[in-house]
């Protein structure tokens, strides 16, 4: 009786066993699962690692016996808190015991497990059904963002069966400031000039390894204590391609790529590369430069020439700045500035100055900017008539103007003190008037709207019709100077016969006007004076820039006149004949033959000697290339024998092709078509002349 | 729908059947039970029979275009490229694709997984699609067009065969030295090209210059002269009168090109135009004469695209003009395979022109001899039969000329094959209204006849 119920107690534990062990591995595999869709194969260790820690700690804690009888007790209030007994040994129960077993093994036996039993089932399929979903979200996410090409896979590099074990020490420049690294891959991408260190572990003793090198070098490598590890350095000087050789057997190619350092970068954002210093204006310049390099940078400086005088005497005079960082730390990226005080440098009106920045890297590689020229307009060469007169037949009075506010303004500042306070401030806006006057002359040019003034008074536009210009124009009337240059049978608004450079240039003298009238109005004419200045000078450039210039042109002769022109006597006449003949090879059309016997793959590779030969020279041409871009082309210089050899797959020839079409260079060439003419349309075009004729 | 009722017509039928064979069974008397059973199977099955539509049974048409335009798959309804190509020439690839999905379907056009050219189809359209790219091999060769939409991918091959570079001599008569024909002759002279140029210096003298030909005389303009160039570049100022309609005559019987340099004494260019320039404005032009064909162009200073180094928009220009002038100079023979999308155990209908000299009867296509039968009316085309058992590419020699054509798989382009046997009418589009077959009601009319009589007797 006992017997029967500690039978069934134990398998309905097992039972319990076996569903907690089922729930744990239909949990792992929903994290593989998620796993899986997240980081693809890999993630299935996600689920491995799963199973095994929680499979450890169920087996660990495995519940025993006595707890499954408590169990069944707090479960069924039927057995009576009585399940511990059939625990018991049957000899050792008392009566009473044994009348109990007795009583509720029969009822054990007629008990049906509750369907919470099964619960840790039931949530991990759940857990199955969520982790489906996210997986399937995952993946059609995924699906979206698939790149377009095909991603070229980074081949698993084949390492000789006699290898046990290769360590590479690659150890960068100094110029780098990098840690040396080890890998265990043959591929190599190392900084220009490292040093490589290749340690080499083979299974069994060999009499020598070579490593064989693109550019026909070979590096014996030297053995240790036994003739299983071997040891050799090389530096890298420019990138290709090796091999490793154990005895006689030969490797794989293995890539050699070099990282190139760059000489360093320099961008100034100030100042502009002609910079102009009105008079007036601080004489202060600010450098400010962006300096970036690929590793460190070790030194910059500002190299400046200082021109002063003019003419024949002219003189020169070097100086350099420092930054106003510091390097010592060689930063890879810093922006660098420094300001200059021109009038410190002794410099005045009339000098130039000009600099470069010299950027030095921590290999030493010079990088120079653009040079920069910062110029003290000399305001005595403004009023000069030079060159004005002479040049363009320009009416004076106009630009005297600017210069004749400009002479009244230093006037004005000069007997300040004499004038009092009233005076000056109504001569002050004398001047800005007369400044306002001369913006409304030239604001004329750009069409823009006109304004009568005081000294006229108001005025009719209308009474010009008769275009009277011999009349002398009224001091400030505007309409009546204009009359002078311009033809007036058009509006305002078409007087517009400037480029659009010119224009620009007017208008931003206009905008200097304005500002110095603004500064006049306020009784500031001290403030004036830069803007009064800025726009003579805008104005002299302008007056430069409307002279004309013709491009030069290529020149194609008039055809002879041969009925004119040298109908002499012409029999000595021998003109000469030019013979040449080029040798023509284009370089391209064996790649593009070989491209085409890829394309059939049933040729390759029982092909006859042309197909092979052509093969080779293709070969030959993607070995040239793989030693200057290992990255680009080693690939395809492996598949490509691979396939005359016969034992290529589809991929390899997908390689192959694209390392060869890569070769190719965009060309152009005159070429007939390939259709046939019709015997029908000749004899149709034949029969039209003949009816045509007849 | 019809499906649908059809299953349950059937169904409905059957249970009747079991339903009165059972009643026939069990009944008391056993007379003639077996003619019972038989009548009232015959009964129930005309019932069916009678019930359901004829059109289910009519056979679908594979060749049935219009049918795959109305189904969920997008499609190409139509699809051409040149198969044979000059060397170094664009292939052009043009064909409308209908979208029938909700989504936008990119197309590209690849070599070995390389992307060359790409467009794409919006959602539920119908769009013209062009795509272009020069063929990077020479010889026969395969250009794919992948149709990607969501996450499937269509792949469409694009045989082509690209014909070995050829020569184009050019004669250049020019009134006076000048940069524009001498940067072109160097031009062609370096790329093998036989150049030959006559620049007038005096009345009767002439500066000439001879690239990879042996000289001739030029002071005269022959026929016999005219014969051993493809295309003339003439300077129209530099020929008399007489010079010009020699060789206008001799363009317009000869399937020369003669091509007219800028001449500013010329109003606007006249003709077809071939090229135009950044403004839009016509910058070469051609017209047809007689079998030759005439150009004229509008500018004469593109040396100076070469001096900035542009060599290569320098080369495409001149690569359109000259390619244009010489038409299919020197080409006598062609292959073609019929329909355009030739499928392997088809009928293959091999076209051949042949304009040249040319007597074998028999055409070698790998190692099957196929007589050749020559049209009755153009006497320079010929035709034969072939059914290919192999896809890819064949190679067909015809005396000492060797072709290639391409035989496609079943599953390649299969919505643009016409594959409708000759004397097959294509299914009726209303399917829904199918006759009733009402020879059926005999057989049921009389069971019934038969079981009502059995009953009374």
């Amino acid at each position: 009786m006992v017997k029967r119920g500690y039978n069934i107690l134990t398998a309905w534990r097992n039972r319990w066993i076996i569903l907690r062990i089922a729930a744990i591995v239909i949990q792992a595999m929903a994290v593989a699962l998620t796993g899986c869709a997240l980081w693809g194969k890999p993630g299935i260790f996600a689920g491995v690692a799963y199973l095994g820690i929680f499979l450890i700690n169920f087996l660990l804690h495995l519940p025993d016996k006595t707890e499954m009888a408590t169990w069944l007790n707090q479960q069924f209030p039927e057995l009576e808190d009585s399940a511990g007994l059939f625990l018991k040994d049957p000899q050792q129960l008392n009566l009473l015991e044994s009348l109990q077993v007795q009583k509720i093994s029969a009822r054990l036996a007629l008990l049906n497990l509750p369907l919470s039993f099964y619960k840790p089932v039931w949530n991990s399929l759940v857990m199955w059904l969520i982790a489906g979903a996210l997986s399937y979200i995952i993946y059609s996410r995924a699906g979206n963002l698939r790149p377009d090409k095909p991603i070229a896979k980074m081949q698993v590099e084949k390492v000789l069966p006699g290898i046990l074990r290769s360590t590479i020490t690659v150890t960068p420049p100094a110029y780098t400031g990098k840690q040396v690294r080890k890998q265990a891959a043959f591929n190599l991408l190392v900084e220009d000039s490292a040093a490589v260190a290749w340690e080499i572990m083979t299974k069994t003793p060999v009499s020598k390894v070579n490593l064989l090198f693109s550019d026909s070098s070979v590096l014996a490598l030297k053995p240790g204590t036994d003739s299983t590890s071997w040891f050799g350095t090389k530096h890298i000087l420019h990138p290709g391609f090796y091999q490793v050789q154990l005895d006689t057997l030969l490797s794989g190619y293995y890539q050699l790529q070099l990282i190139p350092d760059h000489p360093p970068l320099v961008k100034v954002n100030s100042p502009q590369p002609n910079t102009t210093i009105d008079f007036g204006r601080p004489p202060l310049v600010r450098i400010d430069a962006r300096l970036t390099d690929d590793y460190a940078i070790k030194n910059a400086h500002i190299a400046a020439t200082i021109a002063s005088g003019t003419g024949e005497g002219v003189k020169f005079r070097e100086q350099q700045f420092n930054f106003e960082q510091s390097f010592t730390a060689r930063p890879n990226a810093i922006t660098a500035t420094k300001t200059l005080n021109l009038n410190s440098l002794g410099m005045k009106p009339g000098d130039e100055i000009y600099f470069h920045i010299a950027v030095t890297d921590s290999r030493s590689q010079q990088t120079l900017s653009d040079v920069f020229i910062v110029t003290m307009p000399d305001t005595a060469a403004l009023f000069s008539m030079d060159g004005m007169v002479t040049a363009l037949n320009i009416k004076p009075e106009y630009f005297r103007s600017q210069r004749q506010i400009i002479i009244e303004t230093e006037a004005l500042i000069r007997d300040k003190d004499s004038l009092g306070v009233a005076k000056f401030n109504s001569r002050s806006n004398e001047l800005g008037t007369d400044q306002k006057l001369l913006r409304l002359r030239y604001g004329k040019f750009l069409g823009e709207e006109s304004e009568t003034n005081i000294g006229v008074g108001q005025h009719d536009h209308d009474d010009h019709d008769d275009h009277d210009h011999a009349k002398e124009p009224a001091f400030g009337d505007a309409d009546a100077l204009m009359d002078q240059f311009a033809h007036k049978h058009d509006n305002a608004e078409d007087a517009t016969f400037f480029d659009p450079e010119i224009k620009k240039q007017l208008k931003a003298t206009l905008t200097e006007m304005w500002k110095a009238e603004l500064q006049l109005r306020l009784y500031k004419p001290q403030e004036a004076l830069p803007y009064e200045y800025k726009a003579l000078r805008l104005l002299k450039d302008l007056q430069q820039k409307s002279r004309a210039f013709v491009a030069k042109t290529g020149t194609k002769t008039t055809p002879l006149k041969p009925e004119k022109r040298l109908s002499g006597e012409q029999d000595k006449i021998s003109p000469a004949i030019m013979k040449q003949a080029f040798a023509y090879n284009d370089p391209d059309a064996v790649v593009r033959a070989a491209l085409s016997i890829l394309d059939n793959p049933g040729i390759l590779p029982s092909a006859d000697v042309r197909v092979a030969e052509l093969i080779r020279q293709a070969l030959g041409r993607l070995t040239t290339a793989a030693a200057r871009e290992p990255g680009k082309y080693l690939a395809s210089m492996e598949a490509l024998p691979k396939i005359q050899e016969g034992k290529a797959g589809t991929s390899d020839y997908n390689i192959a092709r694209q390392g060869l079409y890569h070769l190719l260079q965009p060309r152009t060439l005159p070429q007939p078509g390939v259709r046939p003419q019709s015997k029908l349309e000749e004899t149709y075009f034949k029969n039209l002349k003949k009816s045509g004729s007849q | 729908m019809m499906q649908q009722w059809t299953s349950l017509a059937i169904g409905a039928g059957v249970i009747l059947l079991g339903v009165l064979l059972w009643q026939e069974y069990k009944r008391a008397s056993k007379h003639w039970l077996a003619a019972r059973l038989l009548a009232t199977t015959l009964a129930v099955v005309s019932l069916v029979a009678l019930g359901i539509r004829h059109s289910s049974t009519a056979p679908t048409s594979p060749g049935n275009k219009r049918d795959t335009t109305t189904t969920s798959k997008p499609v190409f309804t139509s699809g051409y490229w040149e198969k044979t190509l000059p060397y170094l020439a664009p292939m052009r690839f043009q064909g409308k694709y209908h979208n029938t999905t909700d989504t936008t379907i990119r197309l590209h056009l690849t070599y070995a997984g390389i992307g060359l050219d790409s467009t794409t189809v919006a959602a539920g359209s119908d769009t013209t699609v062009n795509l272009q790219t020069v063929p990077p091999f020479l010889g026969s060769g395969m250009l794919q067009l992948l149709a990607i939409s969501n996450k499937d991918t269509t792949v469409y091959p694009l045989p082509v065969e690209v014909m070995p570079e050829k020569r184009i001599s050019v004669l250049f008569i020019a009134g006076s030295p000048g940069f524009e024909n001498r940067f072109l002759a160097d031009w062609l002279a370096t790329q093998g090209m036989p150049v030959a140029m006559r620049s007038r210096v005096a009345t009767s003298k002439y500066v000439t210059r001879f690239n990879n030909m042996n000289p001739v005389p030029l002071d005269a303009i022959s026929t016999k002269l005219l014969e051993q160039f493809d295309v003339v570049m003439a300077d129209p100022e530099a020929l008399t009168a007489s010079e010009k309609n020699l060789l206008q005559a001799t363009i317009s019987t000869a399937y020369k090109g003669l091509v007219y340099l800028a001449d500013s004494t010329h109003g606007p260019l006249k003709g077809t135009v071939l090229l135009k320039d950044s403004l839009g404005k016509p910058s070469v032009t051609i017209t047809p004469q007689g079998m030759g064909r005439l150009l004229q162009l509008g500018s004469s200073n593109t040396f100076a695209w070469k001096l900035q180094g542009d060599t290569l928009a320098y080369g495409h220009y001149w690569a359109t003009v000259l390619s244009a002038a010489a038409g299919n100079t020197g080409v006598t023979t062609a292959l073609q395979l019929l329909p355009f999308f030739a499928t392997i155990n088809n009928n293959i209908t091999i076209s051949l022109k042949n304009t040249g000299k040319q007597t074998d009867s028999v055409l070698l296509a790998g190692q099957v001899r196929l007589p050749l039968a020559q049209d009755a009316l153009l006497e320079d085309h010929y035709t034969a039969t072939w059914w290919p058992s192999k896809t890819g590419w064949h190679t067909f020699r015809w005396g000492t000329e060797t072709y290639h054509g391409y035989i496609f798989a079943p599953g390649e382009w299969a919505e643009l094959r016409e594959e409708i046997p000759a004397g097959v009418v294509p299914a009726s589009q209303d399917k829904g209204k199918g006759p009733i077959n009402w020879y059926w009601i005999l057989p049921l009319l009389a069971s019934c006849i038969f079981l009502w009589l059995e009953k009374k007797l």
